[in-house]
């Protein structure tokens, strides 16, 4: 055996475990749920009826589904970019050499150690019609009467925003932190002795060296806000309640595969539709975003 | 050459380790070297649960070792922390357990599958099937055959606050037995009571109103399984309670800042609430100093209702080890097994006779939620209460905040049940 021939055998060698794991893991279900989303399924009875495409049509003409796409799409529309926003500006904040940096990165990073749904019960506690952030706007008299944040149909979705803007921006900041570190110096230099200010230096120079640490906070913010399902899940306890005021896309599809039983057929369609709107709307988000440097 | 060789054990070790692991569980159906006493001696059953408090887990281990020495069976527990979903799979994987708990509002959807084995070729012309109180019994009956022996159950019944009754000028038996009065006395306390106390902490959802929508007779779902809920007389007593809410007399848990109305009673926040008997425990364990009584819920257009919540021991179709699996459903729902579970685990028993040899039956505090057992309503009806429930838990606190009325929210919630009911189900 020549010893190319021994590379490439043990170069194969090598990937065959990682192959096989996706292969069993991301590519059979993927191709399981494909499957799945063409029948009306009962698991459980050992049913599997072929409809067709009959799944999609009936996604298209419901309303519930309808909802649960417009909360989606409007959560992530608010979400995404303030989440961003507030991460990058954060970040700059923390690396401007202020007194006790290292303190604030620690203690800021600290809800993103906890869990969503550890977060999720004390907000609930918090915003509760009796809870400390009613006493507040109350007591300082920007209310009257307390809000039911979490059980209105005005507040449910927007508290769920504010609760996961909140627990994620955190993890972005430490990712612009990271990327901040390899801005350099000279460039700030240079704009300091051009007589640039500080807002010149954070859009002229900043920003632009961080495009593509923005590109993958973008796309993984997309993915993680179109897949948004915990928060709603406790808040409604399952319903997407008030109202479908909380109702988010992964919320149906888990109330059709696992609330019910006999409808993991639908459920498997609305996950194929729902990776389809997300990759779709990330490809668009890396277009919009030209990741070429600028210089 | 030889090096190819060691490079392939390094690939191929894992892998099969990984196999080796994944093929390991198939424990069950070890050889039997029983004797005529018993049989099934040196077999092993697999038995899927949750994990319950420690009580729970206490009664569960004793009731599991009297029945070890009783047949020289040994039952593996296989804990559930997401029941409904790990079920499921575990059954469509084919690697349920031989037995497992079995939730009444569950039971439809499973039974139709035909993943649960029938019990009734077990019993004997001895079999008394009369001592289990009916409710919980019949909800594990399909079609003519018993598919579950009920464990345990739980009903809803009424606790009051003593102290926080006296300091608004009454005493437990001023407390009126018919619900429309209880709803004018629950405002007269409410008028009489210190600010922050709230009379009534109310959880709401279909889970607590099937029995309140059900009373003057009209069922949430019809016979083809499709919702029915905005019909006029399914609604008077939860109109009252609705009303409650729009005067500020009745608060839900969640909006009181308790994640359930057991802690708003505990911390002395509430004069009533309307809880399972679950609700005790958590009481007599976290507020010892609480001053509280409990009594049956009062009459609902004339009658005695409650809701039932009850669990069963079922049998996997697909257990190889059936007659072992029956030996233990028939031991722990048995008079003795039953005894010795819910007089640790402080639960309450599904048989009249045990539920008097525990003394649960005369308890002061549990005897309302053991009365209950004999009228309660099952948490249960059919395999499309999940979407009737779902549509009703969405709807309702448009209602509860005043933006509609009953039947406007429950037409919605009825028309959105019914179109998911007509496209995914029928």
């Amino acid at each position: 055996m020549t010893s190319r021939r021994l590379e490439a055998f043990q170069g194969f060698g090598f990937i065959v475990p990682v192959i096989l794991v996706l292969f069993v893991f991301t590519v059979l279900p993927l191709g399981y749920a494909f499957v799945l989303s063409l029948m009306r399924v009962n698991q459980l009875a050992g049913t599997y009826e072929f409809v067709g495409l009959a799944n999609y049509q009936l996604a298209l003409n419901d309303p519930r589904v309808h909802t649960a796409l417009m909360n989606t799409l409007r959560y992530v529309i608010i979400v995404v970019p303030t989440q961003t926003a507030i991460a990058l500006i954060m970040a700059v904040a923390l690396n401007s050499g202020i007194k006790f940096q290292k303190t604030f990165r620690t203690v800021y990073f600290l809800p993103t150690l906890t869990s969503s749904s550890a977060l999720t019960m004390i907000f609930m506690f918090l915003f509760a019609v009796n809870g400390p952030a009613n006493d507040l706007l109350v007591g300082l008299g920007f209310i009257e009467t307390p809000i039911n944040f979490v059980q209105d149909v005005r507040f449910a979705l927007n508290s769920i925003m504010i609760m996961n803007i909140w627990a994620t921006v955190p993890f972005y900041m430490t990712i612009y932190l990271a990327a901040l570190q390899d801005v350099p110096d000279t460039l700030y230099e240079a704009a300091s002795l051009d007589g640039a200010n500080s807002w010149q230096k954070l859009t002229k120079i900043t920003i632009p060296n961080v495009v593509p640490v923005t590109n993958f906070v973008l796309l993984m913010g997309i993915i993680g806000c179109f897949q948004v399902f915990d928060q709603a899940f406790i808040v409604s306890a399952g319903s997407g309640g008030p109202a479908n005021a909380t109702l988010t896309f992964s919320l149906v599809i888990y109330q059709y595969a696992f609330m019910v039983i006999g409808t993991m057929g639908y459920a498997a369609t609305l996950a194929i539709i729902l990776a389809a709107i997300i990759f779709v709307v990330s490809i668009v988000a890396r277009k919009l975003n030209r990741e070429e440097t600028l210089y | 050459m030889k090096k190819i060789a060691r490079l392939i054990t390094l690939i191929a070790l894992p892998v099969m380790l990984s196999f080796f692991a994944a093929c390991n569980d198939n424990g069950g159906g070890t050889a039997a070297s029983g004797d005529a006493d018993r049989p099934f001696a040196g077999q092993t059953i697999s038995l899927g649960l949750w994990p319950g408090n420690d009580n729970e887990e206490a009664g569960m281990a004793a009731a599991i070792e009297e029945f070890y020495e009783l047949t020289g069976i040994t039952v593996e527990l296989r804990h559930y922390h997401d029941y409904q979903v790990q079920l499921q799979a575990e059954l469509v994987g084919g690697i349920a357990p031989d037995v497992f708990y079995m939730e009444a509002f569950l039971f439809p959807s499973l039974v139709e599958t035909g993943v649960l084995y029938p019990l009734d070729g077990f019993m004997g012309s001895d079999f008394d099937a009369n001592d289990f109180f009916a409710p919980a019994l019949n909800a594990f009956r399909h079609d003519g055959g018993i598919y579950g022996l009920p464990k345990d159950m739980s009903t809803l019944g009424l606790i009051y606050n003593i102290d926080l009754l006296a300091a608004a000028g009454f005493t437990p038996s001023d407390i009126p037995n018919n619900i429309v009065d209880f709803a004018a006395f629950v405002e007269q306390v409410h008028n009489n009571s210190a600010a922050g106390v709230n009379a009534f902490v109310s959880s709401s959802e279909l889970a607590r109103h099937l029995f309140l929508l059900e009373a003057n007779g009209t069922s949430v779902a019809d016979a083809d399984g499709f919702a029915v809920l905005s019909q006029p007389n399914q609604h008077p007593t939860l109109q009252l309670l609705m009303d409650g809410f729009h005067a500020g007399i009745v608060g839900r848990p969640a909006d009181l800042g308790y994640g359930w109305s057991g802690d708003a009673m505990g911390l002395g926040n509430t004069v009533f609430i309307i809880e399972g008997n679950w609700v005790i425990g958590h009481l007599n364990m976290n507020f010892s100093e609480l001053n509280y009584g409990t009594r049956e819920i009062p009459l609902i257009e004339g009658a005695n209702r409650s809701m039932l919540f009850t669990v069963a021991y079922s049998m996997n179709s697909a257990s190889n080890n059936k007659e072992a699996a029956w030996e233990f459903i028939n031991f722990i729902t048995g008079t003795q097994g039953m005894y010795t579970w819910t007089d640790i685990a402080r639960v309450l028993p599904t048989r009249a006779s045990v539920a008097d040899a525990t003394g649960f039956a005369n308890d002061p505090i549990l005897a309302p939620f053991v009365a209950a057992g004999a009228y309660a309503t099952p948490w249960q009806k059919g395999e499309t209460l999940p979407i009737i429930m779902r549509e009703y838990n969405n709807f309702l606190p448009l209602v509860i905040a005043g933006e509609m009325t009953i039947v406007e929210a429950m037409q919605q919630a009825e028309e959105a049940a019914n179109r998911d009911i007509d496209a995914l189900m029928r």
